[in-house]
């Protein structure tokens, strides 16, 4: 069967009313963001893309510093601690300015959560490439598509991820990583937190009870905190996580189910 | 079963992905904003209920067809999506885009063809425009209109020579709408 006018497929697409690319994405779009938080009742994480201006500040740094006193080695000043443990970001290139996605860290580490991220179809098309994970100027866990041998951590100016925190000093194979104490910790804290709220509706107190005894039994000094009283249709507590200030937030959402 | 963490991981990847084309594909069928972003609400919103049944190799077909059940209003009585869109209009996030500043193409040949395929039978314009307009293969277009990639390929062939000939006949008539004035519906 042929077609009987072979460029009317380019004259429709031409017609089309909406092109995708004039939209903006999710994460640059508050209504789109308010959705997910509405839907899923935890804060918008998003695929934030390291900060270039960070970055930027971070190299004229050290520019400065080895005007004036010199010998300080620009290794470092990167940040080779990861400050962000429940999260990590999935690189589509060996590039910072590729596509990102973010992908809820997993006790296997920040590559093995990756290489599962790529297989969903997540952050690239193909086969999961060999991954190498770094630390991102933001602190976060960052890990990036290499080839053999390469050493993209390098490459793109940024620390390789430490072995204490999920990482390997160079490229490795999906899932070879170890994980550090900490990580663990984090992961089974947050992985109890939500367990212990899921299939359960609790109120803003009786969940920050909870919470705090896990937090306590686990020796992790983080707070918890409910940002806003729970609407009468959002009774029931749903945890998110706040690295940066070292708190587990709460949020009502509506009856599950 | 997958736990908390992984249906929100999954979910976060599919809503990255596929939100903006979900909305873009929302936006071309009812041409209204604030209907589009009722309908992608709601979308999203079954996904995070159903989304053990969302095929991996399959994502963005499966959220089309649940929106496009959104947009022919067939169904009804759901608490938590009347809930859900009411918190949404409230919010004094709701968008303003204007649709006209979002088209490929603002030539008075693309607006003819606009029109034209406004003037086919809703099936023909609806499989012409998943083709061209959301680039679905013929199997990913079975899957939204629920039915066999073969007759996929039939109702495309035809669809095309019914729009060549309202081509045909729209050359010789003037053209004032840019865009079809009224949403598509699916078939029956």
């Amino acid at each position: 069967m042929t077609d009987a006018t072979p460029d009317l497929d380019d004259l429709l697409r031409r017609a089309n009313p909406v092109e995708d690319a004039r939209l903006p994405a999710p994460v640059d779009h508050a209504p789109a963001q308010l959705l997910y938080e509405h839907i899923t009742g935890t804060p918008y994480a998003g695929a934030p893309k390291p900060s270039r201006r960070t970055f930027g500040t971070l190299m004229a740094a050290v520019a400065a510093l080895g005007l004036v006193g010199g010998g300080v080695a620009y290794a470092g000043l990167r940040p080779s601690k990861v400050r962000a443990h429940l999260s990590v970001a999935c690189y589509a290139q060996d590039s910072l300015d590729g596509r990102v996605a973010t992908v809820t860290a997993t006790a296997d580490g920040p590559v093995a959560a990756c290489a599962n991220a790529w297989a969903l179809g997540g952050v690239g098309t193909g086969p999961v490439p060999l991954l190498a994970a770094c630390v991102a100027p933001s602190g976060v866990a960052s890990v990036f598509p290499s080839a053999a041998g390469a050493n993209v951590c390098a490459q793109l100016g940024l620390a390789p991820l430490p072995a204490a925190a999920g990482g390997a000093p160079t490229t490795a194979a999906p899932g070879a990583l170890t994980t550090s104490d900490t990580v663990d910790l984090l992961i089974q804290v947050r992985n109890g937190i939500i367990s212990s709220l899921q299939g359960q509706c609790l109120d803003a107190s009786t969940a920050t009870l909870t919470v705090q005894h896990i937090l306590q039994a686990a020796r992790l000094p983080w707070s918890v905190k409910v940002p806003n009283p729970f609407p009468p249709d959002h009774p029931c507590a749903s945890p998110a996580f706040d690295e940066q200030n070292d708190e587990v937030l709460l949020i009502g959402i509506p009856r599950q189910g | 079963m997958a736990g908390h963490a992984e249906v929100e991981q999954r979910y976060r990847l599919l809503f990255e992905r596929y939100w903006r084309r979900v909305r873009a594909y929302a936006l071309r069928r009812c041409l209204d904003v604030s209907a589009a972003d009722d309908a992608v609400a709601e979308t999203f919103l079954v996904a995070w209920r159903r989304i053990a049944e969302i095929p991996v190799d399959n994502e963005l077909a499966w959220l089309l067809g649940v929106a496009r059940r959104v947009l022919s209003n067939t169904r009804r009585g759901d608490a938590r999506r009347d809930k859900l869109l009411a918190r949404l209009r409230q919010s004094a996030a709701r968008d303003t885009v204007d649709i006209a500043e979002l088209t490929v193409d603002a030539s008075a040949t693309a607006a003819e063809v606009r029109a034209a395929v406004g003037r086919l039978r809703a099936g023909d314009a609806e499989v012409l425009q998943l083709a061209a307009w959301e680039e679905l293969s013929h199997a990913e277009i079975a899957l939204v209109l629920e039915t066999t990639p073969n007759a996929v390929g039939i109702r495309l062939y035809r669809a095309r020579q019914r729009l060549a000939e309202e081509l045909g006949r729209g050359l010789v008539t003037t053209v004032d709408t840019p865009m079809p004035e009224r949403p598509h519906q699916p078939e029956p």
